[in-house]
């Protein structure tokens, strides 16, 4: 959780230099274009659902790759890996973790704020696949479908390479079998993901 | 070579074969309450599901009753497995959690039989083994031409009970003949004893009181 506060300041910090540019500016805002992302995930969840209620968050990596641009926008296709570990067996089974990809298809557009720093608000959707492994065991797989959307704010160090951070939600809906009283209990999660990571 | 390759895949098929699968989009529930000969509710009582099949077992899913009694635990349902078990007071198969109480395993569930993915077991009570008392069923044939009973179940407070959820005909073919049956009971309540025999089933009340007691059992 620090961490999300740790980004969260980077962002007031990033907005709060927004103002208009001198005159006598020469670089011109940020206009290069991006071809992959690699970062490194934060995860976690929130509401009344399995993930939030029997899971803690742990790692994830993801990759993005610019699929198509025009202006400022961006069609990107990204792949998530993000783990999560279960600390209530009585809900999400005796598994250890819980392993959520989500491969999805998104647009993003990106809003120069000063010469070297834009940020970049994105919508996405995609599959999603839950597995669960644990003691050796592989206890099955839960496919569904993921709603992302979030921003991230990204800064040019040199050339092509950028150093960013992000913040995103994803709604994952899950078509489960089980008690009627819990369909949205298991079925309905609430992911946010912090990511950290650079750009080419 | 050839021999030793084909020897080796098929060990490594057959023992996938063995595992337990499992449904990620399929969440069984089982829930129930807990309590004492008395039915006071007991709170921190570990309650587990077992799954096994020839090959492989499972604990899918585990916890502890609340301050009511009640435990609730959700799991993947199985697919190929053979049996599903409910633990009460048990870490795993015959592995008693707080020997101050008694155990009780309630075997053969049958997933495919349940409403809504979910099996409420009501209650069931265990008791504390020091205060119990032995019961002896014997079966004693008296008539030349007598039908010896079987699919013999016994319902009550009973230490380490077994309990088949949804037994099978074929589950208990054995014959009670000149058989003799030991349970350690909860003293001061009534078991009840069901049974085939001459191909109608028979079920008979045995009140115990702070003694043991030998209960025969004629055919």
């Amino acid at each position: 959780m620090k961490y999300i506060y740790t980004i969260v300041a980077f962002f007031i910090a990033a907005t709060g230099f927004c103002q208009q540019t001198d005159s006598t500016t020469t670089e011109k805002p940020e206009t290069k274009k991006e071809f992959i992302n690699l970062y490194y995930i934060i995860p976690s969840a929130v509401g009344n659902n399995v993930l939030a209620k029997a899971h803690e968050g742990d790692s994830g990596y993801g990759l993005g790759v610019n699929m198509y641009s025009y202006q400022n926008f961006y069609l990107m296709a990204t792949v998530e890996n993000t783990q999560y570990k279960i600390t209530d067996p009585s809900i999400a089974s005796a598994a250890t973790r819980t392993t959520i990809t989500n491969i999805n298809l998104g647009v993003m557009y990106k809003i120069p704020l000063l010469p070297r720093l834009t940020i970049n608000p994105k919508i996405a959707v995609g599959y999603v696949k839950l597995k669960q492994k644990g003691h050796g065991n592989d206890y099955g797989t839960h496919d569904g479908t993921g709603y992302t959307a979030g921003f991230n704010a990204d800064y040019r160090i040199t050339g092509p390479l950028r150093v960013f951070a992000g913040i995103n939600y994803t709604y994952v809906v899950l078509p489960t079998n089980v008690n009627s009283s819990y369909e949205s209990y298991f079925g309905k999660l609430n992911q946010i993901t912090v990511s950290i990571g650079i750009k080419l | 070579m050839l021999r030793k390759f084909i020897a080796l895949l098929l060990l490594v098929l057959t023992s996938s074969c063995s595992e337990l699968e499992y449904s990620g989009s399929t969440k069984i529930l089982f829930e129930g309450t807990v309590s004492n000969e008395n039915g006071e509710p007991l709170s921190g009582i570990r309650v587990c599901t077992y799954v096994s099949k020839s090959g492989d077992r499972d604990i899918i899913s585990y916890t502890t009753s609340d301050e009511n009694g009640h435990y609730r635990m959700f799991f993947p349902s199985p697919r190929n497995e053979e049996n599903v078990a409910l633990l009460i007071n048990q870490t795993g198969p015959n592995t008693s959690d707080n020997t101050a109480f008694s155990a009780i395993t309630i075997q053969d569930i049958d997933l495919d039989l349940i409403k809504n993915y979910t099996v409420n077991f009501g209650n069931y009570k265990i008791f504390n083994p020091e205060n119990a008392v032995t019961l002896t069923l014997q079966f004693t044939q008296t008539s030349e031409f007598g039908d010896p009973p079987h699919q013999v179940q016994v319902n009550g407070i009973i230490s380490d009970n077994r309990i088949n959820y949804n037994p099978k005909p074929e589950d208990d073919e054995y014959i009670y003949d000149g058989h003799q049956a030991i349970y350690r009971v909860a003293k001061n309540q009534d078991i009840t004893v069901k049974y085939i025999q001459n191909g109608t089933e028979q079920e008979i009340t045995i009140p115990i009181g702070q003694s043991d007691l030998t209960y025969t059992i004629e055919y």
